[in-house]
Formats: structure tokens, C-alpha cells, sequence
């Protein structure tokens, strides 16, 4: 959390810019820019192949009508909706460390935000009329079905975001000005010139900035909270058994702050990798990090222990059924995975070498995210193998396109990734200014 | 207008030759530039308003929920009611998420405009950037802008400026 000491806000800026504006890439840098400009080809080579073919690619069938792509569109809504949760919480709650990891965690958002709203389009049958989710005057004379969960869903991630993009871009505002500041080369200077938008830091800009920028944070995360509320109520407003909870949508907005902050864990380790950030991503970054990871994976465990207690306590054979297949079907030994990497593992995060160790936390951090996939494919597809009616009981099996999606989107995240780690402000430095300000290191 | 900037190695000597220049001469504080939010300089800086951001977003926001529900009553109980397992047309739990979402979404786009409007943004270019060393008011310099009136009070003001520590004083025309 300290700049080089000293040099304070000279040593601040120049280690979060240099190695944008004046550093060579270097080969890691590029080894994974091009894993994802590969894997990136293969998505939307996928995303041809699925419009052209259709929806018979995926291995859904008829009593297994959802599956990876809406798992997919979860798990990937669920990451994008913790960077802007941190970001906001954590400002709101005057935590000082959120300087370093707020930016790149706001990146995270939006990339996966973005990606989480391709997929529903891409699990339709006829995607060309996904614009009819839009409440527009039309000669068909047809409006949305407001009392539908889709319908809130399409608001929801619409909204969130514009607004994830606005409150990202206007905390870097005053970034891209230092950028254009800094910056040697002509095209620097004009494309960070003109992201800047003339940012002068007069304290009439400051006192502007910070209203907005508090407001918006008050605002996030109310929204953050609406929005996976929104992506659980599409489960929990059918009446399939295991999806009928109504503890659907805190339940899932945990898991998403969950997932999120496992992924924050992961891409803190490849920002101080690949910026040579160290003095500004420290342990004490990670540490905090793990302590909120150990906390979800307490309140995880206990919404899975409260799903199957509900279900036994109800009493409604349905409901016994999935959750009897749920923990000794076909798909138990997932659900056990699961359990072991959402509940067992991330309780090593009570010792404090493991908190402190950062190839242990990147570890337990990808196994959370594996944990969270599996959660949110098995809700999906251990329901519509054992509905209500048993002559319509059946099981399901990905298909190589199935996982050439899955694939390719997390190749499509990590080049959106790699390009805003070499362009853009990865470390808000106004903020860390301030820091160095308030420590009285100046 | 001809007004001069002084410049300053640290946040705290910004605010201290700001509040030495408001209260003990005659000069006008301007403006202040720092390369972040520095507490408290805006209490020195002459004629400060309060800008409207959050206002205009409560405004934005209400505005926002307001039509999103208009939209949904007006479509599901006057342009195409469709009765659906026997529920009233207009029935508000379902329309709260969308009047939710909506009230957001008016009131992050009315402060952003409203931002940038109160801010005079965008303005690529301003006639402070031509000011000597003015690049570093976004990395690691603040920068006091003073009104000191005619030229005669100008020389008098840049060795005040320089005796409140600044580091160099320059003129810049508005």
C-alpha cells in the first residue's frame, strides 16, 4: 500500500504508467495475449457454427432444455457483478486498501458482464429476436411480458451495465488525464487526450468527481444486489423442484461476491505480475482478499446445508427426490467437487500462512471458480433431470461445442484483460495519491 | 484576464498557501489543479458552489423509475393485457424490478451528464495547459491560480506566492 519511499507521488505515477506508456510488452505478456486471441477465434468460430446450425449443437435435450449456456451466462454475471460490489462496499465502508485493486476489479466487471450478456442470446432458438425483450411501439402491437423473470433479467443487465461503464470510466477519468500527460508518443497523447476529456483537476472537477463518484457507489450496491437477485428470481420464480427457494436470490448474490472475489484473487496475481506492482498489490491486499473468501465459503456452505434441510423439512417428495439425487445421482461426484472446492478447501484460509501465501490463495481462488461453475451447471441441469413428472427423467452430457463456448469465453475475457492491462490505467493513482497524501508520505 | 500560477511540490503547501492568500492578502484565489482530491482546498477557493451532481441525480433517478413504471402499466394494462393465471394486469411486485433497474439507470446517466456539464467537459483543449510544468498538475505537482489584478500587483503577488514556498510562478491568459 506504500509507494516507493521517499518519492511518493513522482514513484506512484511512474510505476503504474511506465509500463503501459513506455515498457515493452515483454513475453509473458504476449504468451497471454495470444492464448486469448486464439481461444477468442474459437468463440466466435462457435458462435458462427451455433448460428448456422442452431441450437442443436449443445447437448440440452428435451427434459434438460437449460444447460452450459445459461451456466455460462450465470457464472460469468456472477463475476461481473463483484467488481463493482467491491468497488462500491469497499469505498463505502472507507476500506483504504480498495485503491489497488478497485480499477482492475471494475475491468473485471464490465468484460464479464459483457460476455454474461451474450449467452442468453446465444441459447435461443431464433437469437435474431432477442430485441423483443425491448419495450419499443411496434405494427406487431407486442409488448414484453412484464410479469416474466427474462424480462427483468434483460433491465437488469442492461442497466448494470451502462452504469458498470460509467463508474468505471469516470474513476479513471482523471488516469487517462495523467496518461495524456505522460505520454511521448503523438497517438498517446491524442487517444488518452481525448478519453480524458480535458480533465484539468481544478477542485471545481474534484468536488464534482466525488459527488458523483460517492452517489454512484451508493447506488452500486443496491443495483449489484438487484441484479443477481434478478438472475436467481429466473430460477426461483418457476416452480421446477430445487429452483421454488426463495432463498434463491440472497443465495445467489453471495455465491456471485463469492466467485468474484476469487477471480479479483487471480487477476491480483497476473496485475502484480505483469505491472511489476508489488509495493502497490501487496500481501496485506491478499490477505484482506482471503478473509472475505473464507467468509463466503462459510455462508455457502450454510445455503447448501439450508437447501437440503428445507427440502427434507418441507416434506414434498419432489423436492426430496432432486435433493436425494442431488447428493447420490448421476451427477453426485460433482456435487461432492463442488462442496470440496466452494466449502472444504477455502476453510485452509483460517491458518494464517495460507492467507499470507500467494501460490496457495491462487490456488484455492481457481478452485472456488471451478466450484462456482459446477454450482451453477448442477442447479441447472439436477432440476431438469428430476422433474415432476418421472417419464420425463433424463440425464445430460456437454457436447464439444458445449465446451468450445465455455472455452472461448474465458479466451475472449483474458484478451479483453491483456489489452486493458497494456492501455489502460490498471491502478487507480489518484486514489493511491491520496493514500500517500493521508499517510504523510508526501 | 491575466492571472498567475504558482506552483507547489506538495498537497500541503498548496493548502496552506491557499489559506494564507485568502485570508491574509489581497489577492484572489482562483482556482487550485492537483493531481487528487485534496480536503478541505475547495473552503479557500473564491466563489465555490456546491455542484448540482447529486441533485440532478435524485432527480434523474425518480424521472427514471417514473417512466419505467409508466411503461409497464401503460403496456400491460392498457396496450396488451394479457391475463396470465389470473393475475391483475397491473400488478406492481412484478413491476419492481424493472422500475428499480430504471431509477438507476436515470439517475448514473443524468449525474454523468451533469458531471461533465458542471466540469465544462469536454474541453480538450484549455489555455492553462500552455503553463510551464502544467503536465504535472495530473502527476505530481499542485498549482494555485491567483488573481492579483494589474500588473504593477502582479510582481508583488509572485514574490508573495514565492514566499508561501512557491516553486515557480508563471502568467497565464484566460
Amino acid at each position: 500500500m506504500t509507494a516507493r519511499s521517499g518519492r511518493g507521488y513522482t514513484a506512484l505515477t511512474e510505476s503504474v504508467a511506465d509500463p503501459v506508456l513506455s515498457a515493452p510488452a515483454g513475453r509473458s505478456w504476449w504468451l497471454l495475449f495470444s492464448a486469448g486471441l486464439v481461444l477468442t477465434c474459437v468463440f466466435f468460430g462457435s458462435i458462427f457454427w451455433l448460428f448456422y446450425e442452431g441450437i442443436g449443437i449443445f447437448g440440452n435435450n428435451t427434459s434438460v432444455v437449460w444447460a452450459y449456456p445459461i451456466a455460462n451466462y450465470v457464472w460469468w454475471i456472477g463475476i461481473g457483478n463483484a467488481g463493482t460490489l467491491i468497488s462500491c462496499m469497499l469505498l463505502l465502508t472507507r476500506q483504504k486498501w480498495r485503491s489497488s485493486i478497485n480499477r482492475f476489479a471494475e475491468a473485471m466487471t464490465l468484460f464479464a458482464a459483457a460476455i454474461a450478456g451474450i449467452f442468453p442470446i446465444l441459447h435461443l432458438g431464433r437469437p435474431l429476436y432477442f430485441y423483443w425483450l425491448v419495450p419499443y411501439p411496434n405494427t406487431m402491437d407486442l409488448w414484453p411480458q412484464w410479469k416474466s423473470p427474462l424480462v427483468w433479467d434483460f433491465f437488469a443487465i442492461a442497466s448494470y451495465l451502462i452504469f458498470s461503464l460509467l463508474f468505471w470510466y469516470v474513476g479513471a477519468l482523471p488516469d487517462f488525464a495523467t496518461f495524456r500527460d505522460r505520454s511521448r508518443s503523438r497517438a498517446g497523447q491524442l487517444i488518452y487526450g481525448a478519453l480524458a476529456l480535458g480533465w484539468r483537476g481544478s477542485v471545481r472537477h474534484w468536488a464534482a468527481y466525488e459527488t458523483f463518484y460517492k452517489t454512484m457507489a451508493a447506488l452500486g450496491v443496491p443495483l449489484v444486489v438487484s441484479v443477481h437477485s434478478v438472475v436467481g428470481m429466473d430460477f426461483a420464480a418457476g416452480n421446477m423442484p430445487g429452483w421454488q427457494e426463495t432463498i434463491f436470490p440472497p443465495y445467489f448474490v453471495v455465491g456471485a461476491m463469492f466467485s468474484g472475489f476469487a477471480m479479483v484473487v487471480v487477476l491480483a496475481a497476473i496485475v502484480r505480475r505483469f505491472l511489476r506492482t508489488e509495493e502497490l498489490v501487496t500481501r496485506h491486499h491478499f490477505e484482506a482478499m482471503a478473509k472475505i473468501l473464507l467468509a463466503g465459503s462459510i455462508v455457502m456452505g450454510l445455503s447448501y446445508g439450508t437447501e437440503a434441510f428445507q427440502s427434507w423439512y418441507a416434506g414434498d417428495d419432489v423436492d426430496r427426490t432432486v435433493v436425494a439425487f442431488q447428493y447420490t445421482g448421476t451427477y453426485a461426484w460433482l456435487m461432492w467437487m463442488q462442496i470440496a472446492c466452494n466449502v472444504a478447501i477455502p476453510q485452509l484460509l483460517w491458518l494464517p500462512a495460507a492467507r499470507r501465501s500467494i501460490p496457495v490463495l491462487l490456488v484455492i481462488a481457481v478452485l472456488i471458480n471451478v466450484g462456482m461453475y459446477l454450482e451453477r451447471i448442477l442447479i441447472i441441469i439436477n432440476t431438469l433431470s428430476r422433474g415432476h413428472l418421472p417419464s420425463m427423467w433424463s440425464s445430460y452430457a456437454p457436447t464439444l461445442w458445449d465446451w468450445l463456448l465455455l472455452a472461448g469465453s474465458l479466451g475472449f475475457f483474458l484478451l479483453l484483460f491483456a489489452c486493458f492491462l497494456r492501455l489502460a490505467p490498471a491502478i487507480s493513482m489518484h486514489e493511491m495519491r491520496k493514500l500517500v497524501f493521508e499517510g504523510g508520505r508526501e | 484576464m491575466t492571472l498567475l500560477l504558482a506552483e507547489f511540490d506538495s498537497a500541503r503547501s498548496l493548502l496552506d498557501a491557499a489559506r494564507q492568500t485568502r485570508e491574509a492578502s489581497t489577492f484572489r484565489v482562483i482556482d487550485a489543479f492537483s493531481p487528487f482530491a485534496v480536503e478541505g482546498l475547495a473552503e479557500e477557493i473564491e466563489g465555490f458552489a456546491t455542484s448540482p451532481v447529486r441533485p440532478a441525480m435524485l432527480a434523474g433517478g425518480i424521472a427514471g423509475g417514473a417512466f419505467g413504471l409508466f411503461l409497464q402499466w401503460y403496456s400491460a394494462a392498457i396496450a396488451l393485457p394479457i391475463m396470465a393465471g389470473g393475475r391483475p394486469f397491473a400488478s406492481w411486485p412484478d413491476f419492481f424490478f424493472v422500475t428499480f433497474e430504471m431509477m438507476v439507470f436515470g439517475a448514473a446517466t443524468t449525474g454523468f451528464v451533469v458531471l461533465l456539464w458542471s466540469c465544462g467537459l469536454p474541453r480538450l483543449h484549455h489555455p492553462i495547459f500552455d503553463a510551464p510544468d502544467f503536465e504535472r498538475a495530473t502527476q505530481d505537482r499542485f498549482f494555485l491560480e491567483v488573481d492579483a489584478g494589474k500588473a504593477a500587483d502582479r510582481a508583488a503577488a509572485r514574490q508573495y506566492l514565492h514566499a508561501l514556498g512557491a516553486l515557480s510562478v508563471s502568467e497565464v491568459e484566460t
